[in-house]
């Protein structure tokens, strides 16, 4: 097993920057969860790691080994990684114990070592029985497991996995993403994995690289991603968010206070990420999650507004207030007797600052 | 006020409801569907069957018992084989070129591999007889006087001959099958061989190569269907030199005009009718465990190409080159021989002449009289195929009446079967013997064709027809439309290119029909085929040349306009 390094990796194609100065280092047994819209350069930097792109400029570096750079390509097939495709790419013309035993025996691994290592990597995605099975007598949810023995037959280096979820159907899926950790928590390989669904991001990964348009906007924990975003397409593109636009009037050690550029110009305590260059009053958005935002009666809270709609969503109310001229969204519990026109107050638990 | 009536189909609505004449629509073209096609073969088997009024098998018996009866199912048979093979010799590996490799000129390629598509091999057999032909033919002369030498380089009135002709008009079909089995493979399925460890040579071996084998075997076996139904090159290059498959067999027997002949060839016809059956359905066999081996498709990636470093370019000259020749010169040979004053004159300035299209299109009677019989037929039938084919493909796609599969595979299989089997079918079925006499008339060479042909129009227009999601109509039936007039202002517009398409799918090939035609025509219904079939076999080389031309043109400009029509999508004519 190995780390995995991205030394200011650029893909080009043609003029399009489809990967643009990517820089990363990915720890020895870590889960990765390459994040974004599609076309924000996930895929492409997976393939990168595979070997199936060649980076422009940069380089990546399995363990301490240089495997890419714009001089230099060590090919797929001698990268010793495992691979999971988006659609598996399970060869119909081979059956499950076929396809699973290929790696190995491009390996010449010893007939007995093969099949005792094909039956024991069967049996851990839960294939027992279904070795003399064609892919097409096989669900989508088999033939991923199929996908996944195959690619960690051979004990890879490391897994990437390209979106291997997005196929099945929810309920599988949601299944899946706890195996794939039960899985890593029993082998510990290193684990790339491609995702545009955040859930599964947030589930599986120690780390999430949130991409957007080739760059690498953020790395952090799922925590961290979800409470403090770096900037709004991170917020926006992660869980539900307000986004207010208001004035920073004052600002010191990371606390500020924006104010509304309604017609109230209701004022807002907030976090103030350090920036260089700020001249105060400093326009920008203020970023708040819908459950940080708490209603009260209207004397109790900081901000006054007017429930506009509030509609039930099983769990949670999803209530929208209008707060001088803004729409809000807040997460109620379903005890509480909120209708549309009730006016209420606000508290909000917590705001981040965002220079536009 | 008009009670609505749910859906859109023929079933709904009572009997006597609004779709009365729908159903009578459908009925009609159920019926013509029955005349034209079940009729006809069931007479044929039937008489196959029959030896002096009573039930028997000794039409067969006769058929394996006389050599000049069992010799041409074994020639069919091995011509088919050698023609397939060299079918697959070339498609297979220019398949790969275009689909997988960085060859320049790639496009080009494409197109020039289509080009024998949609040429009748008939011209092409003309073509190369104006090449090869022992002593006069083109490269044939430039050959003796070269090596000064009086052997001709090759005889093209020959089994080598036939299958050279046969090998490169059947190449289309499996380079088409490969070509699509390759760009449609998944990408992935290599890529995961090559992260496993693979080599690019093994992904070959172990994955793509296995892949693709199906398609392979897929057009190789229509390439034999192709060979074994054809009549044209068979009998331009075989007959001169006595071969018969049984094509020109049967063609034999009907032309000797007698009870017994008509006993032979239906007998024959009837072995090669389960030879095209044999084939056809196990083509489809193919094709349908290739499907269930279907690989679920993600994003379409882009296809990895081949880089083929510094052989790029000898290879692209080394294709470019053979292509040329070999479907590019015997078109060219065709036009130089038509613009000369005999075939066989050196080719210089005093020698050409435009004389042989003068002559053809305005004073010679034969000619005049089929371009305009083989005009009349090809639009009359387009038509028909059309009305035929959107009525069909409505109650099989729409309506979904029960029996539908019955309806498809009997719109769907003549296709397949040999123009010659139905072209003896029509006789035995419409020349008198249950109540209608249409022989020497346009009328049975039109319900031939319609049974032929009627294929690709209902293909098209089904096809069109399933791309018009039922809450198109649905929608148009609820703002108060009828059925016809929802078929009209909403059904008709969206099919409309399916239907030009299939029109003209269906006027290229019955233009230039020869091997029903040559069966069924009469004193006053030769058709071009026949025209060219006929000056061609007697020698008048530079007058069937010019006729040759004339029809090369009209078909690559109505292939240009289809492709207009229906996009990159290839078809066939």
């Amino acid at each position: 097993m190995a780390s995995i390094s991205l030394r200011h990796v650029s893909k080009l194609f043609g003029s399009v920057r489809a990967v643009d100065d990517a820089l990363l280092d990915i720890a020895d047994g870590e889960i990765i969860c390459f994040l974004g819209p599609s076309g924000c350069g996930k895929t492409t930097t997976l393939r990168m790691i595979a070997g199936f792109d060649r980076p422009t400029s940069g380089e990546i570096l399995i363990g301490d080994q240089v495997v890419s750079s714009a001089k230099d390509n060590v090919p797929p097939e001698r990268r010793n990684l495992g691979m999971v495709f988006q659609n598996y790419a399970v060869w119909p013309h081979m059956n499950v114990f076929a396809n699973v035993a290929y790696p190995l025996k491009l390996r010449r691994v010893p007939k007995r070592d093969l099949r005792q290592k094909v039956q024991h990597t069967i049996s851990l995605v839960g294939l027992e029985g279904l070795e003399k099975r064609y892919p097409e007598q096989l669900s989508g949810g088999e033939q991923q497991r199929v996908a996944l023995a195959r690619s960690l037959v051979m004990e890879p280096v490391a897994l990437l996995l390209d979106e291997p979820l997005s196929n099945l159907d929810a309920k599988l899926r949601e299944k899946m993403r706890f195996e794939l950790m039960d899985l890593h928590r029993q082998i510990g390989v290193t684990m790339v994995y491609v995702t545009h669904d955040q859930a599964e991001a947030m589930v599986l990964s120690d780390r999430v690289v949130v991409m957007n348009r080739g760059r690498v906007v953020q790395v952090d924990s799922p925590t961290a991603i979800y409470g403090e975003p770096r900037d709004p397409f991170v917020a926006d593109f992660i869980g539900l968010a307000n986004f207010v636009p208001v004035v920073l009037q004052d600002e010191s050690a990371g606390q500020g206070v924006a104010e509304s550029t309604g017609p109230a110009r209701t004022r807002y305590r907030c976090r103030v990420r350090p920036h260089a260059g700020r001249v105060l009053p400093a326009k920008g958005t203020l970023f708040v999650r819908p459950e940080d935002v708490a209603i009260l009666p209207l004397e109790e809270g900081e901000v006054k507004g007017t429930i506009t709609r509030a509609t039930f969503l099983g769990t949670r109310l999803d209530v929208r207030v209008d707060v001088d001229g803004v729409e809000w969204r807040a997460d109620a519990s379903t005890d509480s007797d909120l209708h549309e026109g009730r006016q209420v107050g606000l508290s909000i638990r917590r705001a981040i600052f965002f220079d536009s | 006020m008009q009670r609505p009536t749910p859906g859109s189909t023929l079933r709904t609505g009572g009997f006597w409801g609004p779709n009365v004449t729908a159903r009578a629509c459908g009925a009609l073209a159920i019926a013509v569907l029955l005349l034209a096609v079940a009729l006809p073969l069931v007479a044929l088997f039937y008489r196959s069957l029959i030896r002096d009024g009573a039930l028997s098998l000794g039409n067969y018996i006769d058929v394996f018992s006389a050599t000049r009866n069992y010799q041409p199912i074994w020639d069919t048979l091995v011509l088919g084989f050698w023609s397939m093979i060299v079918a697959a010799a070339l498609g297979v590996p220019l398949a790969w070129l275009v689909a997988r490799t960085d060859l320049p000129g790639r496009r080009f390629l494409e197109i020039v591999c289509l080009l024998p598509y949609m040429l009748p091999p008939l011209i092409g057999a003309m073509a190369w007889t104006q090449l090869l032909a022992p002593r006069a033919g083109y490269i044939n002369q430039l050959w003796m006087s070269l090596m000064g030498t009086r052997t001709p380089l090759f005889n093209i009135y020959s089994f080598g001959g036939m299958v050279m002709v046969m090998g490169f008009y059947t190449f289309p079909f499996v380079f088409l099958a490969v070509r699509g089995a390759l760009e449609r493979m998944n990408p992935s399925l290599e890529e995961a061989a090559r992260i496993c460890g693979a080599r690019s040579a093994r992904v070959a071996r172990d994955i793509t190569v296995p892949l693709v084998i199906p398609s392979i075997a897929a057009g190789m076996m229509l390439a034999f269907l192709y060979t074994a139904s054809n009549f044209g090159v068979p009998a331009l290059l075989g007959m001169r030199a006595r071969i018969y498959v049984l094509t020109t067999r049967i063609y034999a027997y009907v032309l000797q005009g007698d009870m017994a002949g008509i006993q032979l060839a239906t007998s024959l016809s009837v072995v090669l009718l389960a030879l095209a059956g044999v084939l056809i359905l196990g083509n489809r066999w193919i094709l349908r465990r290739q499907h269930g081996a279907a690989i679920i498709s993600g994003k379409s990636v882009r296809p990895t190409r081949v880089e083929l470093g510094r052989f790029r370019y000898p290879l692209a000259a080394v294709v470019h080159l053979f292509m040329a020749l070999t479907t590019m010169s015997p078109i060219v040979a065709l036009f130089i021989t038509s613009f000369l004053k005999a075939w066989g004159l050196p080719l210089q300035a005093s020698n050409l002449t435009l004389r042989n299209y003068q002559y053809i299109l305005f004073e010679f009677p034969l000619t005049r009289t089929a371009i305009l019989n083989s005009l009349i037929l090809a639009v009359a039938s387009a038509t028909a195929a059309v009305l035929l084919g959107a009525a069909l493909a409505y109650i099989v796609v729409k309506a979904k009446v029960r029996g539908r599969q019955a309806v498809d595979a009997l719109v769907t299989f003549p296709n397949a079967i040999p123009g010659t089997v139905l072209a003896l079918a029509m006789i035995l079925a419409w020349s008198g013997r249950y109540g209608v006499n249409l022989y020497n008339t346009f009328g049975i060479l039109i319900v031939a064709y319609l049974a032929h042909y009627t294929f690709y129009a209902y293909r098209n227009i089904a096809a069109s027809l399933v791309q018009v999601h039922p809450s198109m109509e649905e929608a148009a039936r609820i703002s108060g439309a009828g059925l016809f007039r929802t078929l009209r202002d909403v059904v008709f517009p969206l099919i409309r290119p399916g239907l030009t398409a299939g029109w003209l799918l269906v006027f290229a090939p019955t233009l230039r029909e020869l091997t029903m035609s040559i069966l069924l025509y009469g004193p006053y219904t030769p058709t071009i085929g026949v025209a060219l079939f006929d000056l061609q076999d007697a020698g008048y080389f530079h007058i069937a040349s010019a006729l040759a031309a004339v029809l090369v043109v009209v078909i690559l400009v109505t292939n240009m306009v289809m492709r207009k029509i229906v996009g990159a999508r290839t078809t066939a004519a």
